[in-house]
């Protein structure tokens, strides 16, 4: 169980913290509900190389890091979909120094050509790091644009391609940044070892005084997928993919839930069906996967399969599906429910223990409802029924609603 | 609205030396020393087991490895479907790790269950089977990642670095794919006899157990284990420097500055670990702040020094924009040769010191953080009191003359070996 307060400034910025008495230091966590959703899609990739620019400086403080690291602190960032995320990791004692530095860059950050100029390479550079300058980097871009054909999500954070990053100009990160980072965007939260009132004061003392209102936009919603979707990537890679993608709901619904406890039963530990069934009995495949994406809109749910030498895609596709058709026509078994319900339970109280990961999560839990279900989840997952579940992947695994992805080496 | 000053920043204090939680340190009957640390709030027990079994002490290439990642697949009274359905059903985990000297296995679960959970455990570890369909499949897993990984240029990099560091031998081995196919359950079986049935290893308990828990813990492991004399851990022989260049089909190209240097316990670590940090091991570092900030040459580029106790190297790597290695070790070996010539200031210093004092508290910033600190050092048999209070003391104590001294001495560009790996 979690402790924690929360408090809504007169700005609208929602504030949560959770004392631990425990440790001598803190973490300082402030999402802000944008993403890579609410980029241009001639901009992809941009609300990722605005979190660059943050670590720019801001109207009053030069160097963010320098004075991060003075304090005995450390910090980073990161952005989804739907989100963008930084955290300060740093002694207790010091926390007002977290405030300072991330008030001033909401209020006013530093932004300069040269600045933007640099981070468009570097973020280039990031680009080719982890998507292009290695075998598969890149299939989570044709995974996406197959399963989404509207909404933002059939684009990565990174961006759809490197000139995309390169087209930016500083108007546009402006007008981006003004328009979304407000105080109604940000949820911070901080776990660690201090004081709720005090906390609540500060966040008044240094954030109470920014007043923006958030630009209105509406996001494209995913039409209903009506007919199978398929497509083939060859490529210079050593082995054969195979990925299947299914429509689902977003995170805030019961569904999510479902589709969390089905994807735990197909392919988490070494005990689940896809491991038992597909890389020791048949041998068929090498590696199995799955997944739901647990994004904020309706997201998907994925199955994916490394085969191994020999293996025919149609018959890789047909082992897959035959455990998920097994689960849709007979549910699962009592058995097996039980296990990932006692997985997901003793996983949520293992898991629980890092203050970052806490902080993070509190402030997801709050985007998308209450920061309370940190503790309440479980709940969600303990009433869970065969039944349930059955229904889930009956609604769920349908021809018509799967985008079959093909990533296939190249005959030499 | 309140009117603040922006421009200063608040008051904030010094970076407390950190608190190390106190650990109980108890000799079971065959002599197997046991390290408890009762902390956490949630009801759960972690259990580590350290034994020697890192990959140097195997003359085949990939035993030592496949011996640890195989030990849950199925014991002797216990086939592997049945032993994974057992431990998962319980919410439990195994799993396993390895140094090049030691090897870890660990195991989580809810207090609850520990005896039933630690019974498994205890046969996974003690009697395994390696059956061979189980070992098959291992192997064609291990081919494929092969495979995979030849294509990148920072795998391909790190393999270099290895043979630019060392002599031929027992440390610049590396997967290929004669050693994964010629892996055989015999020769992990005689492995695993050798390694994993000494008392020459440590035991380490976490969390939330009850006094029976920790009985049974004593008993399991304190009979089970059989004394064994201490694995003398090899000492690397080093190469000649030496500049590798690997020309293959690449987007960037993958470039690593290394040379050999030494363990925990040199008396030049400490501080050298500072001069490293003010090098390229943070955020702010020098090389960050040139090759990435300035120059936009690379997403990423950092240094660090790989040590256990007895020896080590230092390690600059970074993946850089194509066309323009030979540019970005330029700039490293200008960055280099910089803190012999010029004296660091002491604003700089002062904000690597305290960024450098956080990360000590970090380590110990909970009591699962804390126990993961301790385990670590007690791997490489270093005392985490006197470790850690050496540690903050030197940071505090560093001086720029001290460094400048270091850089002379240690971060001569010319005794670094170079490896580029890409499109050349």
């Amino acid at each position: 169980m979690i402790r924690y307060e929360k408090r809504q400034l007169s700005n609208g910025m929602r504030v949560i913290v959770s004392p631990s008495p425990l440790t001598s230091v803190a973490t300082f966590n402030i999402l802000y509900t944008v993403g890579a959703k609410n980029e241009k899609a001639e901009r992809t990739g941009f609300a990722h190389l605005l979190e660059h620019l943050m670590f720019s400086g801001s109207a009053n403080i030069s160097d963010f890091d320098y004075h991060v690291q003075k304090v005995g602190g450390d910090s980073n960032a990161f952005t989804t979909n739907d989100f963008t995320n930084y955290y300060i990791s740093l002694p207790a004692d010091n926390i007002e120094t977290a405030f300072w530095l991330e008030s001033d860059r909401l209020l006013s950050p530093a932004f300069t050509q040269e600045r933007l100029d640099v981070q468009k390479k570097v973020v280039v550079e990031e680009f080719y790091q982890h998507y292009l300058n290695k075998p598969f980097g890149d299939q989570m871009h044709y995974a996406r644009s197959l399963a989404y054909k509207v909404h933002p999500y059939r684009w990565p954070t990174i961006g759809l391609e490197p000139q995309h990053i390169l087209d930016a100009t500083l108007d546009e990160v402006e007008k981006f940044f003004y328009g979304h980072y407000t105080p109604s965007s940000a949820i911070l939260s901080i776990v660690g070892n201090v004081e709720p009132e005090r906390m609540f004061d500060m966040a008044e003392k240094w954030f109470g005084g920014i007043k923006r209102d958030q630009t209105k936009e509406e996001i494209a919603q995913e039409p209903e997928q009506v007919e199978e979707r398929r497509e083939t990537i060859v490529k210079d890679v050593p082995e054969n993919r195979v990925m299947k993608i299914f429509h689902t709901s977003g995170r805030a619904h019961r569904d999510f839930y479902l589709g969390d406890i089905l994807t735990d039963i197909l392919a988490d530990g070494d005990s689940c069906c896809f491991n038992q069934n597909i890389i020791k009995g048949t041998k068929s495949m090498t590696e199995v996967n799955s997944y739901i994406s647990g994004s904020v809109d309706p997201g998907v749910l994925i199955l994916s399969g490394t085969l191994s030498e020999g293996t025919s895609t149609e018959q890789a596709e047909a082992e897959l599906m035959k455990e998920v058709e097994r689960i849709a026509e007979e549910g699962p078994t009592e058995y097996e429910m039980q296990k990932a319900i006692n997985r997901t339970l003793s996983g949520q109280m293992i898991g629980e223990t890092s203050a970052m990961q806490i902080a993070n999560v509190m402030c997801i839990d709050e985007a998308i409802g209450d920061c309370g279900q940190i503790n309440t989840d479980i709940d969600k997952y303990m009433s869970i029924t065969i039944d349930e579940v059955r229904d889930f992947a009956k609604r769920t695994f349908r021809r018509e609603n799967c985008s079959t992805l093909l990533y296939l080496k190249e005959e030499k | 609205m309140m009117s603040i000053d922006r421009t200063t920043p608040p008051e904030w204090g010094d970076i407390k030396m950190p608190v190390i939680p106190t650990f109980e340190k108890t000799r079971l009957q065959n002599g197997l020393l046991m390290y408890t640390m009762k902390g956490g709030e949630q009801p759960v027990v972690k259990i580590d087991l350290v034994v020697q079994a890192g990959k140097l002490r195997c003359e085949k290439g990939m035993v030592a490895s496949a011996t640890l990642n195989l030990l849950n697949e199925g014991t002797t009274s216990m086939s592997s479907k049945e032993f994974a359905e057992k431990l998962e059903f319980y919410g439990a985990y195994m799993w396993g790790g390895a140094t090049q000297r030691a090897a870890n296995v660990s195991m989580i679960c809810m207090q609850k269950d520990l005896r039933n959970v630690l019974d498994l455990v205890a046969d996974a570890i003690l009697h395994p089977q390696y059956p061979e369909m189980e070992l098959e499949i291992y192997k064609q897993q291990k081919l494929q990642n092969l495979v995979i990984n030849k294509m990148k240029t920072s795998y391909v990099a790190t393999t270099e670095m290895s043979k630019a560091v060392y002599k031929e031998g027992l440390f610049t081995r590396t997967a290929t794919e004669e050693s994964i196919k010629a892996l055989e359950s015999g020769a992990l079986h005689a492995f695993h006899d050798e390694a994993y049935r000494s008392t020459d290893a440590h035991l380490m308990v976490f969390g939330l157990p009850s006094d029976d828990d920790i009985s049974y813990i004593s008993e399991t492991f304190g009979k089970q284990l059989v004394e064994g004399e201490k694995w003398q851990h090899p000492m690397p022989e080093y190469a000649e420097r030496s500049d590798r260049r690997v020309d293959m089909e690449s987007e960037q190209t993958s470039i690593v500055v290394a040379r050999p240097l030494f363990g925990k316990q040199h008396p030049d670590y400490m501080k050298m670990s500072v001069l490293d940090t003010i090098l390229g091991g943070y955020i702010g570092s020098r090389l960050m702040q040139n090759l990435r900030e300035k120059l936009g040459l690379t997403y990423g580029i950092t240094s660090h020094i790989s040590s256990n106790s007895a020896y080590g190297t230092h390690i600059i790597r970074s993946d850089i924009k194509k066309g323009e290695h030979e540019r970005a070790l330029d700039e490293i070996r200008k960055e280099m040769k910089r803190l012999s010539e010029e004296i660091v200031t002491e604003n700089e210093l002062e904000n690597v010191r305290n960024y450098m004092l956080g990360e000590v508290l970090r380590s110990f910033e909970s009591p699962i953080a804390s126990s993961d600190t301790i385990l670590e050092l007690l791997v490489d048999d270093i005392d985490s009191n006197t470790y850690t209070k050496r540690c903050y003391d030197s940071i505090k104590d560093t001086t720029p003359e001290d460094l400048q001294a270091l850089a002379k001495k240690w971060l001569n560009p010319d005794e670094y070996s170079t490896i580029v790996v890409g499109k050349l």
